[in-house]
């Protein structure tokens, strides 16, 4: 089984997006790249990018990924406070150190292509 | 360079070149041809087309119904197409119908309140495009509730140069007969609300989805705490104040609060209060957890308190907002 199906798939996303978001947003760091006016636009791409940290079904490439974050000159600072804000959700949701350890694998594995490097 | 094969009712297949970033309702437009359009920013669906090729950008479709997606309905002015497409004036045009008149009466000196036939049912707090003629159309919302209400009624503010909205004060007449589409949009009530603690909040004719969405959440026993917010510029901005006031008396759970930007020393002020809206609602409502929220009015009041409403503990699925776009020239 998936990380993704063990903690519950779609719903774990749904669960998870809101208190995401909420970091994101609060962390000053990285807040400006969300200020998107559109809110639902935004939270939905933020779904996605839980699904696809937590395992689950997408067709992004290594490619999309570079694509989708080109034109915003991330830094290691960046990456380091989403993956803080991804693993700050995932703790209050209580979902168990294994699983955080694989998710933060698989955003790790995307490091390269979501900097640009 | 991507072009669009365009058929309508008089013309057969036409080929048009779109320009670099241009929609397919600007594209269409400036080759003379004649589109209906209202918001264009994909909230009136007064642009709505269908395209029989599978190439749709599906941003052109948010906001469809299922049925309407399947049938390659779409929204020309959302609608960037990357290959060729081919599109028609859309045959569901026929949603379009005309309703009677039956009661204009001013509310204060800007807003009117039209009341028209109830030509279809709808929920509280949902929109309609209103058709001045064949060419020009606005948005505006429902403050009536089908369940008490044999009309469909909307609050309409007059803006001086207002094309629609000067008209609808000044020309339009009982018994005339009006172009009505809709209804639209998520922003109403259900009973799954039905004790959550509710939060309604709007500037200016904001009012009109709220007055429907605070009727129709009472009417059906809404037991939860409701609050209910109203900003306006000045004193005399407000309206339905009485009738508001009255149901503050009549419902322990309701409490309507009315914020101006200014007050002047002679207005008769006991029921109203001089302050910044966004800091008067942090004080009545510090904690946004479980409350579900409405939001109507200009777009800029919208998505702020929607930011507030989501940072200070309110889940995304419970904010429902209507943001009343300006009219993009
Ligand atoms: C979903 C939705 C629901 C709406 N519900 C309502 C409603 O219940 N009641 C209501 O009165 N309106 C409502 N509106 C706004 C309405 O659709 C029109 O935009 C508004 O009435 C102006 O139309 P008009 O033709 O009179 O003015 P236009 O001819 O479009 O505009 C005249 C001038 O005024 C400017 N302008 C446009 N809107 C505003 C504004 N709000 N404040 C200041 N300047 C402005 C324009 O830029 C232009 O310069 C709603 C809009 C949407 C999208
Ligand atoms: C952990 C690695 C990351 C993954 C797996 C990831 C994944 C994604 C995905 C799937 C999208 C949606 C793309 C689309 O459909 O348009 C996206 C968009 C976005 N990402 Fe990331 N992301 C990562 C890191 C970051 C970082 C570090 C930042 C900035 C601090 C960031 C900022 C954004 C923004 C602003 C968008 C929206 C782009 C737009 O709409 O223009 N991402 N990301
Ligand atoms: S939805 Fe296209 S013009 Fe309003």
């Amino acid at each position: 089984m998936s990380v993704y199906e063990s903690i519950g798939g779609a719903a774990a996303v749904d669960a998870a997006v809101d208190i995401f978001y909420r970091k994101v947003l609060s962390d000053d760091r990285i807040s400006h790249f969300f200020d998107d006016v559109d809110m639902d636009g935004m939270r939905a791409k933020q779904k996605s990018f839980l699904t696809m940290a937590f395992g689950g079904p997408n067709e992004y490439t290594g490619k999309d990924m570079r694509e989708a974050h080109k034109h915003m000159n991330l830094t290691e600072e960046h990456f380091t406070a989403v993956a803080e804000a991804l693993v700050g959700t995932l703790n209050e949701l209580e979902v168990p150190q294994e699983h955080i350890d694989e998710i933060v694998n698989i955003a790790v594995s995307v490091k390269d292509d979501v900097l640009n490097v | 360079m991507v072009a669009i094969n365009f058929t309508s009712e008089q013309e057969a297949n036409q080929q048009v070149e779109l320009e670099q970033g241009e929609t397919v309702l600007d594209g269409l437009l400036r080759a003379g041809h004649d589109i209906p359009y209202g918001c264009r920013a994909g909230v009136c669906q007064s642009c709505i087309m269908q395209c029989s090729s599978k190439n749709m950008p599906s941003q052109a479709q948010q906001g469809l119904k299922p049925a309407q997606k399947e049938l390659g309905y779409f929204l020309a002015c959302n609608c960037l197409p990357s290959e060729i497409m081919d599109v028609s004036t859309a045959v569901s045009k026929s949603e379009k119908v005309s309703a009677k008149i039956l009661e204009k009466t001013y509310l204060n000196n800007n807003v009117l309140r039209l009341r028209i036939d109830k030509v279809f049912d709808y929920k509280p707090g949902q929109f309609c495009t209103l058709w001045k003629n064949k060419t020009v159309s606005r948005c505006y919302s429902l403050a009536s509730i089908p369940q008490k209400e044999n009309f469909l009624e909307f609050h309409i503010k007059k803006l001086d140069k207002g094309q629609f909205s000067k008209w609808a004060h000044n020309d339009l007449q009982v018994g005339d007969s009006i172009g009505v589409q809709g209804p639209l949009g998520e922003c109403f009530y259900s009973y799954t609300d039905i004790s959550k603690p509710l939060f309604l909040a709007g500037i200016g004719t904001g009012l009109s989805p709220l007055y429907g969405v605070l009727r129709d959440a009472l009417e059906r026993g809404h037991n939860g705490n409701i609050n209910l917010v109203l900003g306006a510029k000045n004193a005399d901005d407000f309206y339905l104040v009485d009738d508001l006031l009255a149901l503050e008396r009549r419902y322990i759970q309701l409490n309507v609060h009315f914020v101006a930007q200014t007050l002047l020393k002679s207005d008769d002020n006991k029921h109203i209060v001089e302050a910044d809206i966004y800091e008067y609602i942090h004080q009545v409502v510090p904690d946004f957890k479980n409350q579900r929220v409405f939001l109507c009015g200009a777009d800029s009041f919208v998505k702020k308190m929607k930011r507030r409403c989501f940072m200070a503990g309110a889940n995304m699925p419970d904010i429902s907002a209507d943001a009343f776009l300006a009219f993009n020239q």
